[in-house]
């Protein structure tokens, strides 16, 4: 089953917050709504160690933790549902930590974003982060640009003989195709 | 921090070499008996232990990631 979630943020941000639900395993009534932080620059979530007493988490592993002074603690990993929104990860072991922070009590890592594709815009100053699973196309912003400068040198070629078919060869219009491209509108502003 | 596990992780350490070898990519649960038994996903690990053991009264290990990397907390936390 194809699954997707987006949060639109009011401006552009650089922190994106968002709710995400977690859950013991198997046990609808532990649910609770935390604040979850989406870090690419985390391999793997984390989660307050003070909700997860909290919410009646027992330990299945440790694992040796460095902290911001070079010390190391042993942290407990649990295993968790998270869902946002129709996202959900059935089961994912994540580390609970000490947390400081007012503006989150999760961390969104990798280990969560690898599920699926994930995208981050910030059109018309308001960012946007959506993500959907499983993954189902690579994304790849750098062969679009060169296609369109690609077909629309091509486009002018062949316009010139009277063909207005577009250049990639999906037998449509170039209007219909890739002359109705983002990138070409964009740059017609 | 109190838990019930303590007994497998001795037996986890004493015996991680071989742990590691026997069972690459895989889950492992040890059983408050320490007994060894291992799974292909985290979901059948867990449902296991739960249902034979109870909840928080096993150890379930992640043999699916390198045991020597390095995981990145945050810019300042990492877990080895």
């Amino acid at each position: 089953m194809i699954t997707a979630h987006t949060k639109h943020f009011d401006t552009i941000v650089r922190r994106m917050v968002i709710p995400c639900e977690i859950a013991i395993p198997g046990n609808a009534d532990s649910k609770q709504t935390l604040s979850a932080l989406w870090d690419t620059g985390a391999t793997s979530t984390c989660i307050s160690q003070e909700v997860a007493v909290k919410m009646g988490l027992k330990p299945e592993d440790f694992t040796p933790v460095i902290g911001m002074e070079n010390k190391t603690i042993e942290a407990p990993l649990y295993s968790i549902q998270i869902s946002m929104g129709s996202f959900v990860i059935p089961y994912i072991q994540v580390i609970g930590l000490p947390m400081s922070s007012h503006e989150h009590d999760m961390i969104l890592g990798m280990d969560v974003m690898v599920h699926g594709d994930v995208s981050i815009t910030n059109h018309n100053g308001q960012t946007t982060l959506s993500f959907r699973q499983p993954s189902l196309e690579t994304i790849d912003y750098s062969k679009e640009v060169r296609d369109i400068k690609r077909f629309t040198t091509m486009h002018m070629a062949w316009q010139k003989q009277g063909n207005n078919k577009c250049p990639c060869g999906s037998g449509r219009l170039w209007e219909n195709c890739h002359g109705n491209s983002v990138y070409l509108l964009k740059k017609q502003k | 921090m109190e838990n019930n596990i303590q007994r497998q992780i001795l037996y986890y350490n004493e015996h991680k070499d071989d742990l590691l070898k026997e069972y690459n990519k895989k889950y492992i649960v040890v059983s408050p008996e320490l007994q060894v038994k291992s799974f292909d996903a985290l979901s059948e690990g867990f449902t296991y232990g739960v249902e034979n053991f109870g909840y928080g009264n096993f150890l379930l290990k992640d043999f699916t990631i390198p045991a020597q990397q390095v995981h990145i907390i945050s810019p300042t936390i990492a877990r080895i």
